[in-house]
C-alpha cells in the first residue's frame, strides 16, 4: 500500500531520468503557460506531438500515464461537456432551452480536452521520473531568491525533506494502529457517515501522540548530532546541471518557436 | 589524572521539571578512557538521563560543587557544542533518529551541521557507510531498511563526525537477536580500530557481560560498580533490584547450590566450560 503513496516514482533509465530535477520542475511549470499559446488545429497538433514524445521518452508503460489521468477523467469530461453545451457561435447544430451545440462549442470542447490531458500527462512525467526528494530539492532551489525577503528557505527545505522522509513511516504506523484497533473490534468500513467519523478517533488519537513522540525523539537525535539551526550548514546533496537539461531547453525553445509561427493571429 | 578519565560527573543531581524526586541523585561517576562501560538498572532508574546530561541535552540542578567534564572540557553553555562533537549517541528507536531521506543523507547530517565541505563529505560518508557494512544500501530510503540496518546507519552517522565517545542508549533493545549481535560486533571492532570509549545502557544482561566495567543504578543512585565478574557474583543484590544475571553466572550459581565446588576465579563461559570438562575427566 505504501508504494502507491510515495510520489508514484518509478525508477527508470532514460534521458528524462538523467535530467536535473530543477530543469524538470521549471519545464513542467513553463509548459502550463506555453500550452495557452496554442489556439488552432496546427498548434494543438504540434504541442500534442511534443508532449507525446516526452511521454514516449520516459520509456514507461502507457498504463502509468493512464493511471495519472484516471482520477481526473470526470473533471476533464465535465469541463469539456460544459464547453460543448454552453458555447454559442458559428454553425448551430442543435438547440434546446439553454443548451446549444455549435461548431465553436465542439472545437472548444476538444481543445479543452486536449489541454487538460496534456497538462496531466506532463506533470505525470515529472512525478514518475523524479524522486519526491529531488522535487523537494528543486523547490528549495527555486525558493532561494526568497532569502532576500528573509524567508527561512533552508529551514523550509529541512522541514520538507523530513516530512517526505516520514510519509512512509507514518503510513506504516497508521496501518499498524488500524490493525491493532481492528483486532479489538474497531470497524472502519461500515455504518453511516457519523459512525465512520467516530471510528476514526481511535486511529487519529494514537497517531497524533506517536507523531509528537517521534518529533521529540527526532529533535533530540538531531540536536545531539550537532544541529543548531541552518546557519553554517553545508549540503551533502548537490544538484548538477547536465547536457540533458540543455536538450530540454532546446526542445522547449523549438516548441515555443513553432507555436508562435503557426499561431492564428 | 586528567587523562585517564574521559568522563567525570561530580555530585550531579538532576530533577525533571514537575517531578518531586531527583532522577539522578548526587551522582559521582568516572569513566576511563578507552573502556567499555555498561550501565544497568531497572526501568526509571535514571540510565538514559545520564547520557542526556553528558552531552548537555539536560542541565543538572544548580549547586556549587557540581560539574560534568568530558575529555578535559567542563560542560557549560559555551562548550556544549564542543562536547557534542566528542560524544556520539545511538538512540533506542531506529526509526526516530533517522533524519535523512536516504542512508547517505543521514550519515552526512552530522557533517552538514559542522559545515564540512561537499568534496570531503563524499569521502567521509562512503567510508563511514563501508565501516558498518552498508555500502550496498547507500541510496536506500529508511522505510526499506530493517531495524538493525537503520541502527547500523545511525552508528555510521556517529562515526562520520569522529567522536571519542560512543553512547549506546538501549540501541539494541528494539532489535532481534541477530541484529543485536551484529551491532555489538560492529561496535566492538570499531572501538578497537579507533580507540573509542563506549558507554552502553542496556537491559540485555549478555550485552553487559562483555563490558570492562558495569555500573548498577537504582533510583538515580550508584549502587555498585566493578567488572562484570565482581558485579554478577552479587546475585542477591541484583535480584533485589529486579535485575537478571548472565547465563554462565546463573549456571555457576546453580552448580554451587548442587554442591559442585567451583573456584572463585572461574567466571567466564570459556573458563567454565574448560573447568567442567576437566571435572568430568577426573571423575
Amino acid at each position: 500500500m505504501s508504494k502507491i503513496l510515495i510520489g508514484r516514482y518509478i525508477p527508470g533509465d532514460s534521458i528524462i531520468y538523467k535530467m536535473d530535477p530543477r530543469g524538470k520542475l521549471l519545464a513542467c511549470i513553463a509548459f502550463i503557460f506555453i500550452i495557452f499559446l496554442a489556439n488552432n488545429w496546427i498548434t494543438y497538433a504540434i504541442i500534442t506531438l511534443f508532449s507525446l514524445f516526452a511521454v514516449f521518452e520516459t520509456k514507461l508503460k502507457p498504463k502509468v500515464f493512464w493511471d495519472g489521468i484516471k482520477p481526473l477523467i470526470w473533471l476533464i469530461l465535465f469541463t469539456s461537456l460544459l464547453q460543448l453545451l454552453f458555447t454559442t457561435g458559428g454553425h448551430i447544430y442543435w438547440k434546446w432551452l439553454i443548451f446549444t451545440i455549435s461548431s465553436f462549442g465542439i472545437i472548444n470542447a476538444i481543445y479543452i480536452f486536449i489541454r487538460f490531458t496534456l497538462i496531466i500527462l506532463i506533470s505525470t512525467v515529472l512525478t514518475v521520473t523524479t524522486m519526491p526528494l529531488e522535487i523537494a530539492d528543486a523547490m528549495e532551489w527555486i525558493l532561494t531568491p526568497l532569502k532576500y525577503l528573509k524567508v527561512p528557505v533552508d529551514k523550509i527545505a529541512l522541514v520538507m525533506s523530513i516530512a517526505l522522509r516520514f510519509v512512509p513511516t507514518l503510513f506504516d504506523e497508521t496501518v499498524k494502529i488500524m490493525n491493532a484497533q481492528r483486532s479489538r473490534g474497531a470497524d472502519f468500513n461500515d455504518g453511516g457517515l457519523i459512525k465512520r467519523a467516530k471510528a476514526i478517533a481511535p486511529l487519529l488519537v494514537p497517531l497524533f501522540i506517536s507523531s509528537l513522540q517521534t518529533a521529540v525523539d527526532l529533535a533530540t537525535a538531531m540536536e545531539s548530532r550537532g544541529y543548531r539551526g541552518s546557519e553554517g550548514r553545508t549540503k551533502f546533496r548537490v544538484l548538477k546541471w547536465s547536457k540533458y537539461d540543455l536538450y530540454c531547453l532546446g526542445y522547449f525553445i523549438l516548441l515555443v518557436g513553432l507555436l508562435l509561427i503557426f499561431r492564428a493571429k | 589524572m586528567p587523562n585517564k578519565n574521559i568522563i567525570q560527573l561530580h555530585n550531579v543531581t538532576f530533577t525533571y521539571p514537575g517531578s518531586h524526586k531527583a532522577a539522578i541523585d548526587n551522582l559521582n561517576l568516572n569513566i576511563e578512557k578507552g573502556s567499555w562501560t555498561t550501565i544497568i538498572g531497572h526501568n526509571g532508574s535514571g540510565k538514559s538521563t545520564i547520557t542526556r546530561l553528558i552531552n548537555g541535552l539536560l542541565v543538572p540542578d544548580k549547586s556549587d560543587d557540581t560539574y560534568i567534564e568530558v575529555d578535559g572540557i567542563k560542560l557549560t553553555e559555551d562548550t556544549v557544542w564542543d562536547i557534542r562533537d566528542r560524544v556520539g549517541i545511538v538512540f533506542q528507536n531506529p526509526d526516530n533518529q533517522f533524519v535523512g531521506a536516504t542512508v547517505a543523507d543521514d550519515v552526512a547530517f552530522g557533517l552538514e551541521n559542522r559545515g564540512v565541505p561537499h568534496q570531503e563529505m563524499q569521502k567521509i560518508v562512503s567510508e563511514a557507510i563501508k565501516s558498518v557494512g552498508m555500502s550496498n544500501y547507500t541510496n536506500m530510503e529508511p522505510s526499506n531498511l530493517s531495524g538493525g540496518q537503520k541502527q547500523r546507519v545511525a552508528i555510521a552517522g556517529v562515526l562520520a563526525v569522529k567522536p571519542k565517545i560512543i553512547i549506546l542508549d538501549e540501541s539494541t533493545s528494539m532489535l532481534d537477536p541477530e541484529g543485536r549481535e551484529q551491532i555489538l560486533t560492529i561496535i566492538k571492532n570499531l572501538k578497537e580500530q579507533n580507540n573509542l570509549t563506549v558507554i552502553s545502557i542496556t537491559h540485555d544482561i549478555n550485552e553487559a557481560a562483555i563490558a570492562d566495567e558495569v555500573i548498577v543504578l537504582n533510583d538515580g543512585k550508584l549502587i555498585s560498580k566493578g567488572t562484570p565478574k565482581v558485579i554478577f557474583t552479587k546475585d542477591k543484590l541484583l535480584h533485589e533490584l529486579g535485575l537478571d544475571i548472565p547465563f554462565e553466572f546463573k549456571l555457576r550459581q546453580k552448580l554451587i547450590e548442587k554442591d559442585i565446588s567451583i573456584p572463585n576465579d572461574i567466571q567466564s563461559e570459556k573458563e567454565l566450560v574448560k573447568y567442567l570438562c576437566q571435572l568430568n575427566s577426573t571423575m
